[in-house]
């Protein structure tokens, strides 16, 4: 989708960078998506930074903060795991996502700003990430008998259970990759059009009102999803 | 913890899991589908035209029913584990639901088989 107005593809614009897109190597790095991915990682970045040059004993302020969302969310992936020594195995992994998802969702909230999650090349990328680390960690866990899981228990149906193992795997990275990106391009683009139709005073509040939800349950969807299916290919059962 | 907010992180989460598991049914149906209509017209050019399509709609579909058998098992398995919080251990093995996921799974595959 194009925007009409992006404050960072301005700032590159006037030192006299490609910041709208195009052919070049340069242009693709510049792209508004890829800006603004920038943009959520040096947020990350400086959050973690401030969290941690100055730490107390009694916390206070960013340092709190990061204290309750690390805490929370190892607790919570303790909770599917039962075990520590796999919770810090995926811990690193699941956090960036979750911090990174979320910032990039509420990005697009503030005007002149875009998600860069709105994109699927971004969204794809952290699926593929996601994909293949569960599937290394399920290899680093089984052997090679990882692979023999997706034959199913008998030889003989190995044919059938193949082909049905790998379409649903497929059908994880699709479900995972489109849904983010679904939910943050229709809020975009539904936000457009009504600054466009209904004038741009009160009629697009109903919608980022439904926008904040939609980015925490987006955010935390992935979440969720990555650990779970991380948890499944490191169970004894698979 | 408080009682309301725990009751709004349920509620949270039971939103979007029940999200989540419809879409990984529906996608692994139509990645299946898509799988096979690309190897009837573009690989074969058309001449096995209808049954690869047919075949793999059936394992995508299969693949969706599997997806919804992990996905639920570990939810619901969580569910109970938050209602039953204190009070006794699920003495269900982590091998327990796995057999009915496989059976379902299994039917299916004799089912389509015989037709």
């Amino acid at each position: 989708m194009e925007h009409p107005l992006l404050f960072l593809s301005i700032l590159l614009d006037a030192i006299g960078l490609p910041a709208h897109g195009g052919d070049s190597a340069l242009a693709q790095i510049l792209a508004p998506h890829m800006q603004y991915s920038f943009l959520a990682m040096i947020i990350c970045l400086i959050l973690a930074k401030m969290g941690t040059s100055n730490m107390k004993q009694i916390p206070t302020g960013v340092q709190n903060l990061m204290e309750m969302f690390v805490g929370g969310l190892e607790e919570f992936i303790d909770e599917q795991t039962h075990d520590k020594k796999k919770t810090l195995i995926i811990f690193p992994m699941i956090a960036t996502f979750a911090m990174y998802i979320l910032i990039a969702n509420y990005l697009g909230l503030i005007p002149g700003f875009m998600s860069p999650t709105a994109n699927l090349n971004v969204t794809l990328g952290c699926t593929a990430i996601s994909i293949a680390c569960y599937h290394i960690l399920g290899i680093r866990f089984h052997g090679v008998k990882y692979i023999k899981h997706f034959m199913g228990p008998i030889p003989a149906m190995a044919p059938v259970m193949f082909p049905i193992e790998v379409f649903s795997h497929i059908g994880r990275i699709l479900s995972l990759s489109i849904r983010l990106f679904g939910n943050m391009v229709s809020k975009e683009i539904l936000l457009g059009l009504l600054f466009m139709l209904a004038g741009p005073y009160l009629a697009p509040l109903p919608i980022m009102f439904l926008g904040v939800l939609v980015c925490l349950i987006q955010a935390f969807i992935f979440m969720m999803l990555s650990i779970v299916y991380s948890v499944e290919a490191m169970s004894e059962g698979h | 913890m408080g009682s309301i907010r725990h009751e709004f992180g349920l509620a949270f989460k039971s939103f979007s899991t029940a999200s989540t598991i419809a879409l990984s049914v529906v996608f692994s149906t139509f990645a299946g589908v898509l799988a096979g209509w690309w190897l009837d017209t573009r690989f074969f050019e058309g001449k096995t035209y209808p049954w690869l399509t047919i075949l793999c709609f059936g394992f995508g579909l299969a693949g969706g029913v599997k997806n919804f058998m992990i996905l639920t098992r570990r939810f619901s398995k969580e569910a109970e584990e938050n209602a039953g919080r204190g009070e006794s251990q699920s003495t269900e093995g982590p091998g327990g639901g796995k057999e009915t996921g496989r059976q379902a799974i299994d039917a299916e595959d004799g089912s389509r088989g015989s037709s």
